[in-house]
């Protein structure tokens, strides 16, 4: 199997399976979400990429010297039983995925289509000529490989791997570390060394942001769509954003779902809307740190603002303040009180 | 009614007022050279104090060189919402404090990266687009909203002339849309062959190598290193982040690097030794430069140290 290959089965199965998977799980509930059901797919196959760190992280946190079989193996059945529940979201998602090619008789959405030919094109192009080369992406690239040599994740005061002399500076959840393990897991199978992939999630994560901004504005008026296409994606910013292997476009999507997800749940508080913000929310705390501070802003601002009585208050924040945890908080608390402090530490700034 | 044309005004009045704004900060207030400017705050665009407000605290409106113009754009809506605080929705509420703290919460952590500030752009731009379709009806509607767009293209046509000046002024600046070659050489800046290269100065596999943040030392080859950073003057070792030079002159450095570290090699690039004076120093004084790349990438090695 060449590198090639490798970025398309694990572009195939991790951003096109198991991002269905969690969309159509998502959508088997949109009856009691009553949310628009594109920005939930676009939500939901972000979380395929991040539900495989998420797994990780467990596996190897919980399991040192875990087995890659085992490694291998967790995700998959996770996503399986996943595909199982979600029953009926798979109609429903077969059912939109059907609506695509009628839009092609949209003239606004020619500008959809022809950018997103244009990122392809771009991705195509850097993937093909730029290696990983640029500071904090190889600070990640580097822990994610000893996360996998090592078959654990440990807390320690000081991340230093004696065996090379690296000190990983990061103070970030591991959600983006981790993409490398996967990659490097996947690829250890065929006895290949590969970073196609987990380059290419830089893109990914800056297509699905375009397209969630996208389907949020086209809700008004498909031409505001257009207008805000060209808004956001016209800065040299967010060209940065889409080019320069990082992990900010995986951030910055999940943050702004989750945004979109509180103010869907201060609109209509509801048991099952408190769930997905509380997911996003979780998820985009375990990529960054500004996420969890952000993220634990977002929860403090939902319990105080529901409209909802006093003890479903109470109840409604332990259920979300645990899920978020679970998704990938837990990180900094274990950070905090077993590793480096996390921000309590005397901060570097590079 | 008339509050409703006042308000579009008002609106109108704000879309020139940011085309005005981002005209003075690509053409008047961010410098296209370095000058005397410190080399860190002038590549982070924060080295005057107007910048230092402008790309830092409040880099999340007004960082126009990489953001655009939506965050300004949703100022004036932002703190109007704080007047009508009592008049608005539990959901606007929610939006709208959330977006006044992690303006805070960014200005703190992100005064010297344009890429936290980045993080409510989507935010902005929905929010923006959403409150002119509000405001607007019929033709005057399109007319706001393709205004928009236009403003943000033309911001980025001035970050973008402001590029190519400083790349004229500044022979310092590098980016790889400025830079000559082919695509894959301004793609990949990284040093070529680096194990090639070691192996070429007489750098055995077993020897560690001081390395001055460059992380892809320990991505491409599997060489002991020593992780330094000379901008913050700090070593990452198994128990801290010890300083090298503080606290010691320039024989005492090489005595610790020698004797202590094993170090007699250092993996640095020419752009990096400049952050720290005593490091570029103590290089051109009790270092042999063996080597430096297309790309700047250098290795030195300590003098006189093989017969201790």
């Amino acid at each position: 199997m060449s590198g090639a290959a490798l970025f398309v089965l694990l572009l195939v199965v991790t951003n096109g399976l198991f991002g269905a998977t969690v969309a159509a799980a998502f959508l088997r509930f949109n009856d009691r979400l009553g949310l628009p059901a594109w920005p939930l797919v676009l939500a939901g196959l972000g979380l395929g990429p991040f539900g495989v760190s998420l797994v990780l992280y467990y596996a190897l946190a919980l399991w040192h010297g875990i087995p890659n079989a085992v490694l291998l193996a967790l995700p998959l059945l996770g996503f399986a039983g996943l595909a199982w529940s979600a029953g009926k979201g798979w109609g429903q998602l077969a059912v939109l995925m059907k609506r695509i090619p009628p839009l092609l008789g949209d003239r606004s959405m020619w500008f959809f289509f022809l950018g997103s030919a244009f990122i392809a094109c771009i991705t195509f192009v850097f993937l093909a000529n730029k290696p990983l080369i640029d500071h904090d992406v190889l600070e990640y690239a580097i822990q994610g490989g000893i996360f996998l040599r090592d078959h654990a994740i440990t807390y320690q005061k000081h991340h230093f791997d004696a065996t090379s002399g690296f000190y990983y500076v990061g103070l970030h959840g591991f959600a983006f570390p981790l993409l490398f393990t996967w990659e490097g897991l996947v690829g250890g199978m065929f006895e290949l060394r590969s970073d196609l992939w987990v380059r290419s999630i830089t893109m990914w994560y800056g297509w699905l942001l375009i397209a969630f901004v996208w389907s949020l504005l086209r809700r008004w008026d498909r031409w505001m769509a257009v207008a805000g296409g060209i808004a956001l994606t016209v800065p040299i910013g967010f060209l940065f954003l889409i080019t320069v292997y990082h992990l900010d476009s995986f951030r910055i999507f999940f943050f702004t779902v989750a945004f979109a997800a509180f103010i869907a749940l201060l609109q209509r508080p509801s048991r099952e809307r408190l769930v997905l913000f509380a997911l996003l929310c979780g998820a985009q705390t375990f990529i960054h740190s500004i996420g969890a501070i952000l993220g634990g802003l977002l929860l403090a601002l939902a319990l105080v603002l529901l409209s909802v009585p006093t003890h479903t208050r109470a109840r409604w924040g332990a259920l979300a303040a645990g899920i978020m945890l679970l998704m990938g908080g837990v990180h900094y608390v274990a950070d905090v009180f077993l590793g480096t402090g996390w921000i309590f530490q005397d901060l570097i700034w590079f | 009614m008339e509050h409703t044309r006042t308000i579009r005004r008002i609106a109108w009045a704000l879309l020139l007022a940011v085309v005005a704004l981002t005209a003075l900060y690509h053409l008047r207030w961010l410098p296209v050279a370095r000058g005397d400017l410190d080399p860190a705050l002038f590549s982070r665009g924060i080295a005057t104090p107007l910048l230092l407000w402008l790309n830092g605290y409040l880099a999340t409106f007004f960082n126009f060189q990489y953001l655009g113009v939506m965050g300004a754009l949703c100022l004036v809506p932002l703190i109007a919402g704080i007047f009508i605080w009592k008049r608005l929705e539990p959901w606007q509420r929610g939006g709208l404090a959330f977006v006044w703290l992690a303006v805070a919460v960014i200005g703190v952590f992100g005064g010297f990266n344009y890429r936290y500030a980045l993080t409510l752009q989507p935010l902005f731009t929905v929010a923006g687009f959403a409150l002119a379709w509000r405001i607007f009806e019929g033709r005057e509607r399109s007319g706001y909203i393709a205004a928009m767009a236009t403003v943000c293209f033309f911001s980025t046509v001035l970050a973008m002339e402001h590029r190519q000046r400083t790349w004229h002024a500044e022979p310092t600046f590098s980016s790889p849309d400025t830079k000559p070659g082919t695509l894959k050489e301004r793609l990949d800046q990284g040093p070529q062959d680096l194990d090639g290269m070691l192996k070429a100065n007489g750098v055995a596999p077993t020897d560690t190598v001081l390395v001055n943040n460059l992380p892809i030392w320990y991505y491409v080859t599997q060489r002991p290193g020593v992780y330094y950073w000379c901008g913050s003057d700090q070593l990452f070792l198994a128990d801290g982040k010890p300083f090298l030079f503080r606290g010691r002159d320039e024989e005492g450095v090489l005595r610790y690097l020698v004797d202590s570290l094993h170090c007699r090699y250092i993996f640095s690039t020419e752009e990096y030794n400049g952050y720290q004076r005593a490091f570029q120093d103590f290089l051109d004084r009790r270092t042999d430069l063996l080597y430096t790349d297309a790309h700047g990438h250098t290795l030195h090695r300590v003098k006189d140290t093989f017969n201790r």
